[in-house]
């Protein structure tokens, strides 16, 4: 099938490529809707912002003209240096709960003595399906510091208790907590569907020659899993480039701009500072990182 | 010597698949508990939910009153039923969007299909944040800030739900299509009458994704929306929390709360099986 179709394409003349267009008119009429949705929402507001980028606007009044202005006082300004590497460090933090625990979680799950393996998927999968202002809400009330259940737990074994949310490393780490528990079933979901693809018989045959239950996890399961692991790196790369609405909820970037996220500065620039010539020259800027680290990511994932 | 051997392999895969049930129960809990503390905390007495040692189960009655001010204080059911009208909307459009759009890409042969479809493939790359700005100062151009068509006309179409239809409707057979055609079926009706009805686990997939992710958008409402008669419930569950002081009645926020976790919960305990086998073909095809 394939060969013949590519055989007519090769064979096909200029003139029949109208004729084409018309016998598919309703092929064009089918995805027309996504094409002009995102040349008006997606194309003219990014080319816009392009332009809006290099003046001054608070979105209402005229707009000056700015030059590169916006792009000279972006890259000395230290607040936004400062939200990249916040940024970083909260994604880096991020991998063990977002890549570690739900594989430990999968391969606990996969095991055939594992009795209610449905029940607890279930369990697991549970807070994925909470919104980020009702997550926020209750892990708020959780972490307060007088009388949080979180130091009342610590408290009870004996560990000083923690000022959650006023501390400029443990304000970070909250987020972590928070978003770890978040996202723990929908990764440990993805890790499922790769076990259940490895044959059963690989393991057998390990455990024949005796293989010990960690060489079998490290040398055989891990290998195997590797496309699971790259995919749960990549949505948690993903995710915490664009951390906004946990920082912006649960701490409001404090205390000390200590949580202040990329996007989060980009928010308050645009609609706090009304800066939107400044805060667009930022999103380009952030859509430029963004990019050369997906790139980055494609060549590490186009690797095996 | 043997049967000892066995008792003793016995008794440790016995404690094995103890302690795996045990640690598997200590994690479920975890990952339960601010759930359990928020029906719980949803149902204590002023005050009750900060204090020292905790309430972690209900000591005294439940107070059902907190419910009642969640409507008699807030705009709660103004908030809930725009969150109806937008995401069902949305998500509505989206599915019929995405499946007539899947099935031209999967079973049409048209001049410029690779091209476009790569086009829509790279769209996905753009993150959504990075549109943000941009997409805020086309409605203000519109003249569209604080409005419903603002929540819904840009978010009528998914790149996302495109690839997925299109995945998906790749498999039906050319056959089935090529034997409709000769009974005389149009364009429309092929979609209509044997694409659609064939791809209906893919649709309920996809239905359960933007269903989420309409009820619990938050960044697009927070910066288009300025009146409270068009607040989404996670607009208003901000000005609820806002509103009330931390310590007292702090139970009526989590009584919000839980109510607007109601619908997804649902969604999610009725269609588990499809959100699961939709996931996973996400990551394995993705």
């Amino acid at each position: 099938m394939a060969a013949i179709a590519k055989s007519l394409k090769d064979g096909r003349k200029r003139g029949d490529v109208w004729k084409r267009v018309r016998q598919n008119w309703a092929a064009y009429v089918f995805i027309s809707p996504f094409y002009i949705s995102f040349s008006i929402f997606g194309l003219f507001g990014l080319l816009f912002a392009f332009y809006v980028s290099f003046h001054r606007w608070d979105g209402l009044t005229p707009m000056r003209t700015w030059g590169v202005q916006n792009y000279v006082e972006l890259f000395g300004d230290q607040k936004f240096f400062k939200a990249i590497k916040t940024t970083a460090f909260l994604l880096a933090m991020d991998f063990p709960l977002k890549v570690g625990t739900p594989l430990v979680l999968a391969v606990m799950l996969n095991s055939k003595r594992l009795r209610g393996r449905g029940f607890f998927r279930t369990g697991y999968y549970l807070p994925e399906v909470t919104s980020s202002v009702v997550v926020t809400i209750v892990f708020g009330a959780l972490y307060n510091r007088n009388s949080g259940i979180f130091n009342y737990v610590l408290s009870s074994v004996g560990l000083s208790p923690i000022a959650w949310l006023h501390d400029t490393f443990w304000a970070k780490m909250s987020l972590v907590i928070l978003s770890g528990w978040w996202s723990q079933g929908y990764h440990m979901i993805i890790y499922l569907a790769g076990l259940q693809g490895i044959p059963q018989d690989i393991i057998e045959a390990a455990i024949v020659d005796g293989a010990s239950r960690l060489q079998i996890f490290f040398k055989i399961t891990m290998p195997l899993l590797r496309p699971m692991i790259i995919f749960t790196s990549l949505i948690t790369v993903n995710a915490g480039l664009q951390r906004f609405a946990e920082p912006f909820l649960l701490t409001n970037g404090g205390p000390a701009y200590a949580t202040q996220t990329m996007i989060l500065y980009l928010y308050t620039k645009a609609f706090k500072s009304f800066r939107m010539g400044y805060s667009s020259a930022m999103g380009y800027v952030i859509f430029a990182m963004i990019f050369v680290f997906s790139l980055i990511q494609l060549k590490l994932g186009k690797e095996d | 010597m043997q049967v000892t051997a066995h008792a003793r392999a016995k008794r440790r895969q016995l404690f094995e698949s103890l302690i795996l049930h045990t640690l598997l129960l200590i994690g479920l809990a975890i990952s339960m508990f601010p759930f359990y503390w928020m029906v719980i905390g949803s149902l204590l007495g002023r005050g009750q939910i900060f204090v020292v040692p905790p309430n972690l189960w209900l000591k005294g009655p439940p107070v059902w009153a907190n419910y009642a001010a969640v409507f008699e204080k807030t705009n709660f059911a103004t908030g809930f039923l725009n969150s109806c009208f937008v995401t069902f909307t949305t998500t509505f459009s989206i599915l019929l969007f995405s499946a007539m759009a899947g099935f031209a890409f999967a079973k049409y042969d048209f001049p410029g299909r690779d091209g476009l479809f790569l086009f829509l493939l790279g769209t996905m790359m753009i993150p959504g944040v990075v549109t943000l700005i941009p997409g805020f100062m086309v409605i203000v151009k519109m003249g569209w800030v604080d409005t419903y068509q603002a929540l819904i006309v840009p978010g009528l179409v998914s790149a996302f739900g495109t690839f997925l239809m299109r995945q998906y409707m790749f498999n039906i057979s050319d056959e089935l299509i090529d034997a409709a055609r000769i009974d005389g079926a149009g364009d429309f009706r092929l979609f209509f009458q044997i694409a659609l009805p064939i791809s209906v686990p893919a649709v309920t997939s996809l239905a359960i994704f933007t269903f989420f992710g309409g009820w619990n958008s938050l960044i697009w409402p927070l910066i288009i929306i300025r009146t409270k008669p068009h607040y989404t419930l996670p607009l208003t569950l901000i000005l609820l929390q806002s509103r009330f002081p931390l310590h007292v009645d702090y139970s009526v926020v989590f009584a919000a709360s839980f109510m607007a976790t109601v619908p997804t919960l649902l969604v999610f305990f009725f269609l588990q099986r499809h959100f699961v086998s939709g996931i996973q073909t996400g990551a394995l095809k993705g």
